[in-house]
């Protein structure tokens, strides 16, 4: 028996490591890269640096590119904040609440989602300038939802419908409405839900580039990946300047999941319907 | 409760309103150009400030426009450039993309803009150039280059600099087994195996050029073509590229790879893969643009610094040396509010002065041959001057304005060529017929 | 209150709460999809302010349009092979990640890193991985003795695709991980305990118990990565830009072309329509999947 248990631990570990390793490898590889001098960034051997070199970091975080981070961080934020609000709120409804052409509802949701970004473009453009909001934050959170709304919902959806079935009752029975219901019950019983989808949306409005491009021109709009795309000279791309860039832009997202990780743990739903 | 549920969709809408409301108040000045000069007017300045706005590709440093900004700024006061940089030409399509999105849409409020020197008759048919044959002294530019940029007769650009692609080599190796810089392909490839078979080395390859499926490979191909003695369009607008000269092209262009001087991998590299291999001293020859040279030269990145030679291509047996033009030039937006002050503006990017600049600053080379005769330059970018003729006589893709969907067809075919998916006489008569059609249209 | 009365309520509430959904929904993508439905009936280009209506002439054209047939075909086959890998790879890691084992949170961090990693750079790391002369693939494949010299896999049209679906799959794996364990946490650990005492083996466990829970969640992951994958297109663009012999172009990648540099916009619009119905039916069919899975978890 204990034998079959370190066997199991062993394994287990091990292929733990092998998945860290998979998805780490290349994030440490750009570490690496930052780390080397321009000589060494092409060729391999040698994979550690010669020597070890700031430079590439200096030259990342003293320029305007840490105005594209603090861009990204307000329309990720915005959009996080707002999709997760109006997604949770729309497949709770579609999830519990006794409306007609739920199929439907959800049916529209994914609706946007099925014509290609890159052909909606020029037509979203013309939209944002007609509006005023060309080369805004409100403007890139506006056009981000319409990735990011159908995401929550969807994903909300699934984990509402799981909730029990008697939730409702049992706290109208406590004295909650409905809007009581869903705020302090049901989301926070979806709370890995919640963290999942958010994080999902966050990473996704962090990196998207072609919609940034086509509706900011100025540094005080302008997100991460347009900024790494101002990196080359010319033709030349700045392999260094670039790897430090990806790893200064990628901590931000590893903390923020570090420190929501506990919130996509089992417990929260444990003694739901028993209590 | 209930309250707290409406309260909330309430509060909902009024944000939502706000910021609509907040957004639509332009408070990043995108009604800008008119907010900007009425409170130039009331704080009653002698002049009015006009304030144009400028997209420009990035080509070095931060902000590659700064110094020339503040130069042209300085000498006239009454005129204000808001820079948008784009990104630099290594993502022609997106800046295309971009171009394209903003000027068809008819309210961009873009004064003064820069394109790639085969955009320019696209954008000129549109309708979104103003004609500049008016402000530019035609006889003090390259004449290929006055050419390229004009559409029905009219000049729809003024002129910033020209590239080309030029053969980078190792002067060392070259000069450890005696052996001259090639002027015929011929020459290269014997030249090229003869320094691959002495050296030993498994990583040095023999000759390095772009084979992605993309536009550089259309530079290329343009570049083995016409030094074949072909060429895609004539001058009428006609495909003639059904001709023995383009079955000579893309079949020596196979025979590289299948020979194996080149390596097979090259169907996936543009201009940076390429560049790297050769600046980190595994290649003996190596086709790309002018760029390359400072890259090459800079020890801090380069293993070859010192040991670089370049110049001008080889051509076929009988034919002459072919160079693409490529370059990026300034355009005046046909819808533009200012376009006094705009025209200004290009006029001064186009000047000598700025050409000069340009041309110590990033080795550009200018379109303006005077440019050359700067002693200062002369001096220490020689590079330039000794290829000045490489420069001056740059060969033009087609200039139409479906030039960008023949290219597309281009590289497909060329792409299936090199890959063996395609034979070359197929090949030919696929793109006459398809080129054809486009031109029909 | 009676109950047909609190049943109205909450209908009340519910309209309303999906209500600002649907409207910033339909402001932001109403204008721009009905535009480009419109725009695939005419003969609509950036550079040509007058368009004709010409009804169903741009389809017609793409059904003899070899390029978009062909990348109607690659576009299946990568949506098909990616998410097919995807899933069962991210089912895997979100059973793994389940486990109560020592270091989970940072194994937990460390596969979102994949899908945080902006796809400009990804891209351009797999080209260096991918390469011939000096990849870390080919490296250690060949060190392994898997293959016997190095390969070009990105320059290859054979092997291309392959390439650029081993970028993916490990780029997007983390959104199918996420999920399902996010699915997983939410199965209440009573039924788990029951089982045990019941003698259930972990296969069986994991066969007729977690499956089957994770079923409807692991249908919408698989739903919505693969509206992505079909509509893929940073990646391959900046991977390959379509090549080699358009071995790798997607519908997207040709749609962006076709737009964007041959600034044929009707052309492009109908691609886009196209593209659209075809991932229409995919999430019919899924859907329809996904209300069986529903109904026999919630009839258990």
């Amino acid at each position: 028996m204990l034998r079959k248990r370190i066997w199991k631990t062993v394994v287990l570990t091990l292929a733990m490591t092998g998945v860290s390793a998979l998805n780490i490898g290349p994030f440490v590889w750009q570490i690496i890269t930052s780390l080397k001098p321009d000589r060494d960034l092409s060729s391999l051997p040698p994979l550690l640096p010669t020597e070890i070199t700031w430079t590439h970091y200096s030259n990342v975080l003293q320029s305007t590119f840490v105005r594209f981070i603090g861009n990204s961080a307000v329309v990720a934020a915005g959009v996080t904040a707002i999709s997760l609000l109006l997604g949770s709120m729309a497949a709770y409804a579609i999830a519990r609440l006794p409306i007609k052409g739920k199929g439907f509802a959800l049916g529209l949701f994914l609706a946007t989602s099925m014509f290609p970004q890159i052909a909606i473009i020029s037509p979203l453009y013309t939209m944002i300038r007609g509006l005023g909001l060309y080369n805004t934050h409100i403007g890139l959170v506006f056009s981000y939802m319409l990735f990011c709304l159908p995401l929550c919902v969807w994903l909300l959806h699934g984990f509402f419908r799981e909730l029990p079935d008697g939730l409702e009752e049992a706290a109208s029975v406590d004295g909650c409405g409905i809007v009581r219901t869903y705020w302090q019950i049901a989301l926070p019983l979806v709370m890995p839900g919640l963290v999942t989808a958010g994080l999902l949306v966050f990473i996704a409005s962090w990196n998207e580039f072609l919609i940034a491009l086509t509706l900011t021109n100025k540094v005080s709009t302008q997100t991460i990946p347009v900024g790494i795309a101002l990196f080359p000279q010319m033709f030349y791309v700045p392999w260094g300047d670039v790897a430090a860039a990806s790893v200064v832009v990628t901590l931000p997202l590893i903390l923020i999941v570090l420190i929501f990780e506990k919130k996509l743990a089992k417990g929260l739903t444990g003694g739901a319907v028993k209590g | 409760m209930k309250s707290l549920g409406k309260r909330l969709v309430g509060g909902m809408a009024a944000a939502a309103v706000a910021a609509a409301v907040l957004g639509g108040c332009g408070q990043k000045g995108e009604t800008g150009d008119a907010v900007q000069s009425a409170s130039a007017s009331q704080s009653g300045g002698a002049e009015e400030k006009v304030t144009i706005r400028f997209t420009g590709i990035k080509t070095f440093g931060e902000d590659s426009w700064t110094e020339l900004v503040k130069e042209f700024e300085a000498q006239n006061p009454d005129i204000e450039v808001d820079v948008h940089q784009l990104p630099p030409p290594s993502m022609s399509t997106e800046i295309h993309q971009y171009l394209v999105t903003a000027l068809s849409s008819g309210e961009a409020d873009i004064d003064v803009f820069t394109g790639d020197v085969v955009w320019v008759p696209e954008f000129a048919s549109a309708g979104w150039t103003e004609p500049m044959d008016a402000y530019v002294e035609k006889d003090q530019y390259y004449p290929g280059v006055i050419e390229a940029l004009t559409y029905q007769g009219q000049l729809a650009a003024m002129p910033w600099y020209v590239d080309g692609g030029m053969l980078y080599y190792r002067k060392d190796l070259l000069e450890k087994y005696g052996q001259a810089v090639p002027q015929t392909w011929d020459e290269l490839v014997k030249t090229a195996q003869f320094i691959v078979e002495k050296e030993q080395n498994p990583k040095l390859h023999g000759f390095l050029w772009q084979g992605k499926q993309a536009e550089v490979l259309v530079c290329d191909f343009v570049e083995f073509l016409t030094s074949a003695g072909g060429a895609v369009v004539d001058e009428n607008e006609e495909s003639v590229i059904d001709s023995p000269a383009t079955e000579k092209a893309l079949a020596f262009m196979k025979s590289t790879l299948d020979s194996g001087i080149s390596p097979k991998s090259l169907l996936s590299y543009d201009e940076e893969p390429s560049r790297t291999i050769f600046t980190d001293g595994n290649a003996v020859f190596l086709r790309n643009w002018s760029y390359v040279w400072n890259v090459a030269q800079d020890e801090a990145g380069s293993k070859v610094a010192g040991k670089v030679g370049v110049a001008p291509l080889p051509a076929f047996e009988g034919g002459k040396s072919a160079s693409t033009m490529g370059g990026y030039q300034f355009m005046v937006a046909q819808n533009s509010k200012h376009k006094e002050a705009a025209v200004k503006f290009a006029q001064f990017l186009s000047s000598k002065e700025s050409q000069l600049y340009f041309a110590k600053k990033m080795a550009f080379s200018p379109t303006r041959p005077s440019v050359l005769e700067d002693e200062d330059l002369k001096r220490n970018a020689p590079f330039l001057t000794e290829l000045s003729e490489v420069f001056n006589g740059t060969v033009a893709r087609p200039i139409t304005p479906k030039y960008p969907q023949i290219s597309l067809k281009l590289q497909a075919a060329v792409s299936a060529v090199l890959s063996g998916s395609l034979h070359v006489d197929r090949a030919t008569k696929q793109l006459d017929e398809e080129i054809r059609a486009i031109l029909n249209q | 209150m009676t109950n047909s009365r609190r049943q109205r309520k909450s209908a009340l509430i519910g309209y309303l709460f999906i209500a600002p959904s649907i409207a910033i929904l339909a402001a932001v993508g109403f204008y721009p999809v009905l535009k480009t439905l419109s725009l695939s009936f005419y003969d609509a280009s950036f550079l040509d302010s007058a368009s004709r209506f010409i009804g169903l002439d741009n389809y017609k054209r793409l059904l003899n349009d070899v390029w978009f047939k062909i990348s109607y075909r690659n576009t299946w086959g990568f949506t098909a092979l990616s998410v097919a890998l995807e899933t069962a790879i991210g089912l895997g890691i979100a059973v793994l990640l389940d486990k109560n084992i020592s270091g989970r949170k940072w194994v937990r961090a460390s596969v979102l890193i994949p899908w945080a990693i902006p796809t400009v750079i990804s891209a351009s790391m797999w080209q260096w991985l991918f390469n011939a002369d000096f990849g870390l693939i080919n490296y250690l494949l060949e060190r392994l003795g898997v293959i016997s010299s190095s390969h070009n896999w990105l320059a290859d049209s054979g092997s291309a695709m392959w390439a650029v679906i081993v970028a993916d799959v490990w780029k997007t794996t983390p959104f199918m991980a996420l999920i399902v364990l996010a699915a997983m946490q939410t199965i209440p650990e009573d039924i788990y305990e029951a089982a045990d005492i019941d003698g259930v083996r972990p296969g069986q466990r994991f066969m007729r118990i977690t499956l089957p829970m994770v079923f409807p969640a692991l249908l919408t992951a698989f739903l919505l990565r693969a509206l992505d994958a079909f509509r893929v297109f940073d990646l391959v663009y900046v991977l390959t830009g379509g090549g080699p012999a358009n071995s790798t172009e997607v519908l997207s990648s040709y749609a962006y072309k076709t737009i964007f540099s041959s600034a044929q916009v009707g052309y492009g619009a109908a691609m886009a329509t196209v593209m659209a119905l075809s991932v229409l039916v995919l999430a019919l069919v899924l859907q329809m999947l996904q209300r069986r899975a529903y109904a026999r978890i919630e009839g258990r």
